[in-house]
C-alpha cells in the first residue's frame, strides 16, 4: 500500500512584497511519485527547484495551487498522520533537552505516561543520554540534529519527511549520524522520505532515488536502489555504487 | 571572573575621583556651599539618615509601584497592538506623540486633577516607565519565527499553545531590555512627580536642603537617587536571569570561546 500518493502537483507562491507585487514564482509543476508503506525514499535535485515546499505541502503547511496528494488513501487535510522535520534544526532555546524531544509528542496528544515509558531507550539510542536537563544551546550540532531527529520520531506518525537532516554537519559526522538513522530505522520500520543535495547520502539510506528538475520542479528521474538495508561503509566501493552515482549526478547535472 | 573583570575599572576610576575631590576641596580651600568635601557629604548621610530613609522610601515606593504597574499596562498595550493591525495603526503614532510631551509639564496638571497623594505620583511614574516596555514587547510579539510556528502547528499546536511555546518566551529577552530602561526611568519619574508637590521624599528634600543653602545635604540625596537606580536596574537584572535560564547559558557559552 502506498502512503504518500502525489499527482499532477503544482504549486506557485504569488509574492506580495511591499505593496507592489512581484512576479510569481513557479516552485512545482506537474509533479507526481509514490513512497510505500516501510519504504525509504530520497529526493535529490538542485538548490531552489522546490525540495523544502514539497515537504511543506505534505505536512499540511502550505496548500498547492494544483494536484491531489494523499496520505494512507487520505486526502492531506490539516491534521495527517505525518511527521516534519524542517531543513533547520528549529530546537526551542527555552526550553531543555527532554522537553524538547517530547514537543511533537506531546502536542500530537500522546500520554506523558507513554512518553515517559519510552524516553530512557530512546535517549540512549539517539545519544543523549545525560544531557536531559541541558539547553540546546549546549549541544553540538550533530547532538542538536539527532535531538531534532529524536523529536520527530516520538511523535506518533506513520510517515516523517527530512529535510536535509544532515545538511550543516561536516563529512565525519554526517557518515557517523548516517550509520546510526540506519540502526534506528532498523527497529523502527517506518516510511521516510528524505530531502538531501548528498548523492552518497541518498544511496547509502535509500531504497529509491528521485532527481527532481530544475525549478519548476518535477521527477526527472528515478533509480531503485538494491543493495540491502542497513548498509555500511563497504558498499561505498562496490562498483554497482560508483554506477549508480554517476547515473545519479549525470542527471543532476542535466537537470 | 568575568564580572570582576568588568567592574574593576570603573570602581578604581570612582575611588580615584573620590579621593581626587576630598584632596582638591582642602588643597584649593574651596567653600562648603559650593562643593563640599566626600567626606562631609559621608557624615551629613549618616547624621541624616533615619531622615533620609523616611524620604528614599516614599521615593522608592512611588517608583516600584509605578514601575509594577507599568510592566502590566506594558505587556497589555503590547499584546494588543502586535495582536491588532487596527489598534497597532489606530494607537501606535498617538503613543509616540505623547512619548515627548515632557513629564514635568504634565505632574502640576495631575496633581491639580487627583491631589497631593501617593496615587497621582505612582501615575506618572507609569506614564513614564510603561512606553518602552510596551513598544519593545509588541516589536518583538510580532517578529516571532515563523519556521518555528509552522513547525508547531504541523505537530498540531493550538493557538494558545503557540502563544506559550513560542510567542511569549521569544519576546521575553526584548521584553526585558525594554524593562531595563523603563527601571532607569522609575526613580527619575518618581523624584519629577514630588515636584508637584507633597510631604515626603527626596525632591522634597532636595528643596529644603537647597532653601538652607545645605550644598551637602542636596549632594547626599543625589548620591542616594543613583544609588536606588543602580539598585532597581540590578533587579531587574537579576529578574531577567531568573526568568530566562536559557538564555544565560546561551551568553556563557559566547563568552567561553
Ligand atoms: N514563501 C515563499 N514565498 C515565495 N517564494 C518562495 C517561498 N518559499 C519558497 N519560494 C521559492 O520557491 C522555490 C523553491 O524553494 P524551496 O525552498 O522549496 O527550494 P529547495 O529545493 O528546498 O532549495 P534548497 O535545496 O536550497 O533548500 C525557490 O525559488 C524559492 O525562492
Ligand atoms: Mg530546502
Amino acid at each position: 500500500m502506498n502512503v504518500i500518493d502525489v499527482r499532477g502537483l503544482t504549486h506557485q507562491f504569488n509574492r506580495n512584497s511591499g505593496g507592489g507585487r512581484a512576479p510569481a514564482i513557479l516552485a512545482i509543476k506537474g509533479l507526481s511519485f509514490s513512497v510505500m508503506e516501510g519504504e525509504f525514499v530520497a529526493v535529490v535535485g538542485p538548490s531552489g527547484c522546490g525540495k523544502s515546499t514539497l515537504l511543506r505541502i505534505l505536512s499540511g503547511l502550505i496548500h498547492p495551487t494544483e494536484g491531489e496528494v494523499f496520505i494512507k488513501g487520505q486526502k492531506l487535510a490539516d491534521s495527517n498522520p505525518i511527521a516534519y522535520m524542517p531543513q533547520r534544526d528549529l530546537l526551542l532555546p527555552w526550553l531543555n533537552v527532554q522537553k524538547n524531544a517530547t514537543l511533537g509528542a506531546r502536542l500530537s496528544g500522546v500520554s506523558k505516561a507513554e512518553i515517559q515509558s519510552k524516553l530512557p531507550h530512546l535517549f540512549r539510542q539517539f545519544g543523549l543520554d545525560g544531557f536531559q536537563e541541558s539547553w540546546p544551546s549546549q549541544l553540538s550540532g550533530g547532538m542538536r540534529q539527532r535531538l531534532a531527529l529524536l523529536r520527530t520520531f516520538l511523535m506518533p506518525r506513520d510517515v516523517i519527511l527530512l529535510d536535509e537532516p544532515f545538511g550543516s554537519l561536516d563529512a565525519i559526522t554526517r557518515r557517523d549520524m548516517q550509520n546510526w538513522l540506519q540502526g534506528v530505522l532498523d527497529s523502527d520500520q517506518r516510511s521516510v522520505l528524505l530531502v538531501t543535495h548528498d548523492v552518497d547520502e541518498a544511496l547509502m539510506l535509500a531504497d529509491r532515488v528521485l532527481v527532481m528538475t530544475n525549478r519548476p520542479g518535477k521527477i526527472l528521474k528515478e533509480v531503485r536502489v538494491e543493495f540491502p538495508r542497513p548498509r555500511y561503509t563497504q558498499t561505498l566501493t562496490l562498483p554497482k555504487f560508483t554506477e549508480l552515482k554517476e547515473l545519479l549526478l549525470q542527471s543532476l547535472a542535466e537537470a | 571572573m568575568r564580572q570582576v573583570n568588568n567592574i574593576f575599572p570603573s570602581f578604581l576610576v570612582i575611588v580615584s575621583t573620590v579621593v581626587f575631590w576630598e584632596l582638591a576641596v582642602g588643597f584649593w580651600d574651596i567653600p562648603h556651599g559650593i562643593l563640599p568635601a566626600p567626606s562631609q557629604i559621608m557624615g551629613e548621610a549618616v547624621r541624616l539618615r533615619s531622615v533620609l530613609l523616611g524620604h528614599a522610601l516614599t521615593t522608592l515606593t512611588e517608583a516600584l509601584a509605578g514601575l509594577i504597574l507599568a510592566i502590566f499596562v506594558g505587556g497589555v498595550v503590547g499584546a494588543l497592538i502586535s495582536s491588532f493591525g487596527f489598534i497597532r495603526r489606530a494607537f501606535l503614532p498617538i503613543l509616540v506623540i505623547t512619548q515627548n510631551i515632557p513629564m514635568m509639564v504634565l505632574a502640576p496638571l495631575i496633581v491639580v486633577w487627583f491631589g497631593f497623594g501617593i496615587q497621582p505620583k505612582i501615575g506618572i511614574v507609569t506614564l513614564v516607565c510603561f512606553f518602552p516596555i510596551a513598544v519593545n514587547t509588541a516589536d518583538a510579539l510580532m517578529r516571532s519565527d515563523q519556521e518555528l510556528l509552522e513547525l508547531l502547528k504541523s505537530m498540531g499546536a493550538t493557538r494558545w499553545q503557540l502563544m506559550r511555546l513560542v510567542r511569549i518566551p521569544e519576546a521575553l529577552p526584548a521584553f526585558f531590555s525594554g524593562l531595563q530602561i523603563a527601571a532607569t526611568y522609575a526613580i527619575l519619574g518618581a523624584v519629577f512627580s514630588e515636584f508637584a508637590g507633597g510631604t515626603s521624599g527626596l525632591w522634597l528634600f532636595i528643596g529644603r536642603s537647597q532653601r538652607a543653602y545645605r550644598t551637602d545635604q542636596m549632594f547626599v540625596a543625589v548620591v542616594l537617587i543613583a544609588l536606588l537606580s543602580i539598585c532597581l536596574f540590578l533587579l531587574v537584572r537579576w529578574l531577567a536571569r531568573i526568568a530566562m535560564p536559557w538564555h544565560i547559558s546561551e551568553s556563557q557559552m559566547y563568552s567561553d570561546e
